[in-house]
């Protein structure tokens, strides 16, 4: 028997959108720190980061000087029904991520911090544990993890540098293994919701409250009646606020295809297969998504990480045709150009899904997008030499004034200033993020 | 797999404490917000005779615009469109100020309709669920004439969060709903009880028929909703309960009289006894009638003005009183809440020690100290803790007991940090302001700014008063500014932090003044002479007056019920605070209304 009552529909949620304010929000007091201000107001409230194996490549994500549109190249062009709500970064490097060439990536993607020895874990915290911190009444779940088809390869289904994006915000800095499982992760946030959750028994009880003002003001003189009438009106925009408000779980399909342990069972060539878990990678990825969102918009966390693979990349994708592993695609069998894009575009595909949701997502008067910010990338750029510069970065959101819709071409900017950029968006005033020596002022987003 | 969630949290959140004696405690906090900011329609009727039409008229840009806005450390006290009220103030006053009006009675007295206040709500919620439920700052601070006016999106949608998430925890575990129903949940006759005793709580009167039916039904649909739960059927109960009508609103169908009824009174109807009943406990309590006054409803007894009178004044003389008293003159004599202060060092939690100091002396002053209106403005002794003490750098006081004390250079109301901080700036005094707000609230003079409330900068060069003086010498300033400023500058020996002080940027501090528009119009050295006019001031006594009748009847009474002012202000004429408050009690306004339907 859990000892937590499932947190349900937010009172935020409906005091946000009811014009005048009159009880004091979290996350709008930074405590002690200054505030930071951004010319559109409030600082952003959610966090999400999406990674994707296997870097990008870099020529058909840089769109030719010949291309006006900022989304020209075959990747970002997958990015065309959300490019009001993204932010495309060039130039940015990820100086601090030395130590083995895939493990430094993956280390240093959220927390700016060098991994030096290969097989150690990070010296600093990830950015979504800093930020889920910020909030001043935090949520019943902190920071949410979500790991697609994780484990593979070297890692087999351990904890590893191998694998891992998120280190806690505590001495040690420990890393953080994401939920594997879509059926435990979904009974865990929405499986205890009770059957009223959300709308129904609110739409319920404001009706029965609605029909006493109803019929009570009837029997009152005129006087008594406007103020009962105006008490009324009131009601019934809360009505519309509350149906407005968009906390339903989302189905739980069925995944029974899809094998969550599956990283425990593999090779480090990539040798052992799992091709139904595999092809099942676009159902769980969506459900995962939309898990993700929904755990959002209830307000069950502010932050959130979803992760595809690993850095070790040792799975196939069926669903594109692609019958060797990703892996192999990046380097093991050489270098695919064509393979490697057709799975970045897919990645990017699946990108813009979870901005589009989380833009239709109505938090009463605005949506879950305008309050976010969302960050896109990979542990590295390019998966033939593993470089680390121009990496293939994507913000998206308008949370802390965060204006979208264009990209931003920087030289050789330090991605630590990326990560203190996007701490700024949240109200928190620090200049530098992760390891100092590659970290000099916040990026001017 | 996780470590345990943290509970549930919204902007109100709840603590559950084990007493240890099995009893759980459901505290209820919230962030309250400024209680600042917040227009109030409130404006006391310009004191009666020539001298305020004068005033407007000299004033010259006074009475169109009084657009004084919000100020941090008062609830503002103008909104737009006050010039209207204003106007008709400025010209009703000399008729008001006679005893030229007839009360023949044509008309019966208004009975606006009373939604609850802050304290009143929590008062009220305790009382149905019992002392266990602690509820503090649950939902936004209010001036007494917005709950006789309206209510805001932002307060029902209030009402609905506090509502939903007691209902929750209220239910959330065997104990605590077994502690709600007042019986086993799992007995069949439990449920029914429980709604009857809930509904007739609530509504402070016996339920009828139809309204148990509703709960019923209300409680059938929870329990469905929850898969059958008795705990659910509760929950639901319990969530429109602390919605309805009959519990945020003090709603009055009234009775007719009886046939012998005083000639006067014809066409007139009252409260019905239980309606005359939440009338005294509200006033008097803030709070739903406690069994006594519901068995003398009961009975009818509270048919008799007698009876009234004398419940009005065992309620009076009772312990829950005093809360009442301290809340009238803090927030509707005065107006001021320290706990915003614009000086910084005047923290939020030295502004409450302000408070608690004003709300010990008033409480003394009524309850100990021979409730002489006077006394408020006279008397010696004030109230200190230890870090009160500390911070006006008195120290007449140790440890964190309060406790009654002298000290030199202070008397009466207006030498206490609760005005002084209040009425400051965040680094000068505001001389101008103390003085206007003296003359509103405590004479109820009509003063305007003429839309702004300009505030000279610091200048170290000079004295705060000598920039004052220099800044509304113009001829279209001096009209107004002749008449505040004298006043505000008695209050120069204390500075923004409401600490005494002897100068100011080096100066010798002035505090000669006078006290202005008032049958009190005189000199004044200093604060202490200042108050012992308003004192003296019949002026004061009937500002008083009023702001009693807007605290007891809402909204306009003041202006509307003169023939129940000219009660109360003969009731006050000795200056007695027991009396008037108890005079307001006898008034037509107190124990009439109009007919059903008017």
């Amino acid at each position: 028997m859990r000892s937590v009552k499932p947190f349900r529909l937010s009172r935020r949620a409906v005091l946000r959108g009811a014009g005048t304010v009159a009880i004091a929000l979290p996350w709008l007091e930074i405590m002690g720190e200054p505030r930071v201000s951004r010319a559109q107001g409030a600082p952003a409230r959610r966090f999400v980061t999406m990674y994707q194996p296997g870097g990008s490549v870099l020529e058909s994500w840089v769109p030719l000087s010949t291309e006006p549109d900022f989304l020209g190249s075959t990747i970002l062009s997958a990015l065309s029904a959300v490019r009001d709500h993204v932010l495309v970064l060039h130039g940015v490097d990820m100086k601090s991520a030395l130590g083995e060439q895939n493990q430094a990536g993956m280390v240093a993607l959220l927390t700016g911090t060098v991994q030096g020895t290969a097989g150690t874990f990070a010296k600093g915290p990830s950015l979504d544990q800093v930020l889920a911190k910020i909030a001043e009444s935090p949520p019943p779940i902190p920071t949410l993890e979500l790991a697609v088809r994780w484990g593979t390869g070297k890692a087999k289904g351990a904890v590893s540098p191998i694998d891992i994006l998120n280190f806690a915000d505590s001495p040690g800095f420990a890393p953080i293994a994401p939920r594997l499982d879509p059926v435990a992760i979904w009974n865990d946030l929405f499986g205890e919701m009770p059957q009223d959750a959300g709308t129904a028994w609110d739409r319920s009880m404001l009706d029965a409250v609605v029909g006493r003002y109803t019929s009570l003001s009837a029997r009152l003189g005129a006087a008594d009646r406007a103020r009962l009438d105006e008490h009324l009106t009131h009601l019934r925009a809360l009505e519309q606020e509350l149906a407005a408000v968009s906390c339903v779980p989302p189905e739980l399909i069925d995944t029974s295809d899809y094998d969550p342990a599956a990283g425990l069972n593999s090779a480090d060539d990539g040798s052992i297969r799992d091709v139904p878990t595999d092809s099942a990678i676009p159902k769980v990825g969506r459900l995962m998504t939309e898990m993700l969102v929904l755990a959002l918009a209830c307000d069950r966390t502010n932050v959130a990480t979803l992760q595809f693979v690993d850095s070790a990349a040792q799975y196939t994708l069926p669903w594109l045709d692609l019958n060797d592993t990703h892996a192999c695609y990046m380097n093991d069998c050489g270098y695919r150009v064509a393979e490697c894009t057709t799975i970045c575009s897919w990645y990017a595909g699946e990108f813009a899904h979870l901005v589009q949701r989380m833009s239709e997502i109505d938090m009463g008067g605005h949506s879950l997008l305008d309050e976010s910010v969302v960050f896109y990338g990979s542990h590295l750029q390019n998966v033939a030499t593993h470089m680390k510069q121009s990496m293939p970065f994507v913000l998206a959101g308008h949370g802390g004034g965060l204006v979208p819709g264009r990209a931003l071409t920087f030289d050789h900017a330090s991605h630590n200033d990326l990560l203190s950029a996007i701490a700024n968006l949240f109200g928190d005033a620090r200049t530098t993020f992760g390891d100092a020596m590659y970290a000099s002022a916040p990026l001017v987003l | 797999m996780r470590d345990a969630f943290p509970p549930p949290r919204t902007s109100l959140t709840f603590v559950a404490r084990n007493h240890g004696s099995g009893v759980w405690v459901l505290a209820l906090a919230a962030v309250a917000p400024f209680a600042c900011g917040r227009s109030s329609d409130h404006r006391p009727a310009p004191s009666a005779g020539a001298g305020s039409g004068g005033v407007s008229g000299s004033a010259g840009s006074g009475v169109g615009g009084d657009g004084m806005g919000a100020e941090a450390g008062m609830p503002s006290t103008a909104g737009t469109g006050k010039g209207g009220t204003a106007g008709v103030g400025g010209t009703g006053a000399a008729g008001e100020g006679g005893a030229t009006e007839s009360c023949d009675g044509a008309t019966a007295p208004a009975a606006p309709l009373f939604r609850l206040g802050r304290a009143q709500y929590e008062n009220s919620v305790r009382d149905v669920f019992g002392d266990w439920v602690v509820a503090a700052d649950a939902l936004p601070a209010e001036t007494d004439t917005a709950l006789t006016s309206g209510v805001t999106q932002a307060t029902v949608a209030a009402y609905h969060a506090v509502a939903h998430d007691l209902a929750l925890q209220a239910t959330s575990d065997e104990a605590t709903l077994e502690l709600v129903m007042g019986c086993e949940p799992g007995e069949a006759a439990c449920p029914d009880a429980f709604i009857e005793q809930a509904v007739t709580r609530a509504f402070r009167r016996p339920a009828t028929d139809d309204e148990l039916a509703d709960f019923v039904a209300v409680f059938e649909n929870g329990a469905r909703l929850g898969g059958g739960a008795v705990a659910s059927g509760v929950r639901a109960v319990v969530e429109v309960l602390l919605q309805a009508p009959e519990f945020l609103y003090r709603v009055e169908v009234g009775e007719p009289l009886d046939a012998d009824a005083d000639p006067r009174t014809v066409g007139w109807a009252r409260p019905t006894p239980y309606e005359m009943a939440s009338r005294l406990s509200y006033l008097l309590w803030d709070a739903p009638p406690d069994d006594e006054l519901l068995d003398a409803a009961g009975s009818g007894a509270l048919r008799e003005p007698g009876t009234v009178v004398e419940q009005a004044a065992r309620l009076f003389d009772d312990v829950r009183a005093r809360p009442v008293v301290r809340r009238f003159h803090l927030d509707e004599l005065l107006a001021v809440d320290p706990r915003v202060a614009p000086d910084p060092t005047v923290t939020a939690e030295i502004g409450a020690l302000m408070r608690e100091e004003t709300g010990a002396f008033v409480e003394e002053v009524t309850f100990n100290g021979g409730a002489d209106f006077r006394s408020l403005f006279t008397a010696r002794y004030t109230f200190r803790n230890g870090p009160l003490s500390a911070f006006y750098g008195d120290g007449v006081a140790q440890g964190d007991a309060w406790t009654r004390v002298e000290v030199n250079g202070r008397r009466g109301l207006l030498t206490q940090g609760a005005f002084l901080a209040a009425t400051a700036a965040a680094d000068t005094t505001f001389p101008t302001r103390r003085g206007r707000v003296v003359l509103e609230r405590l004479l109820c003079s009509v003063v305007s700014g003429g839309g702004i409330e300009p505030r000279l900068a610091p200048d170290p060069s000079r004295t705060t008063r000598e920039g004052v003086s220099a800044a509304t010498e113009p001829p279209n300033c001096a009209g107004c500014h002749s008449l505040v400023n004298p006043v505000g500058f008695t209050f120069e020996g204390f500075d923004s932090a409401g600490r005494v002080r002897t100068t100011d940027n080096g100066f010798p501090v002035d505090t000669s003044g006078a006290l202005t528009i008032s049958d009190q119009t005189g000199p004044a050295a200093d604060a202490v002479e200042l108050q012992a006019l308003i004192g003296d001031s019949e002026d004061a006594k009937r500002c008083y007056v009023r702001h009693w009748m807007t605290f007891a009847y809402g909204g306009s009474a003041a202006t509307d019920e003169s023939c129940s002012r000219g009660a109360l202000e003969e009731a006050f004429a000795s200056g007695n605070i027991r009396e008037l408050v108890l005079a307001l009690t006898r008034t037509d306004r107190f124990l009439y209304r109009p007919a059903e339907g008017q």
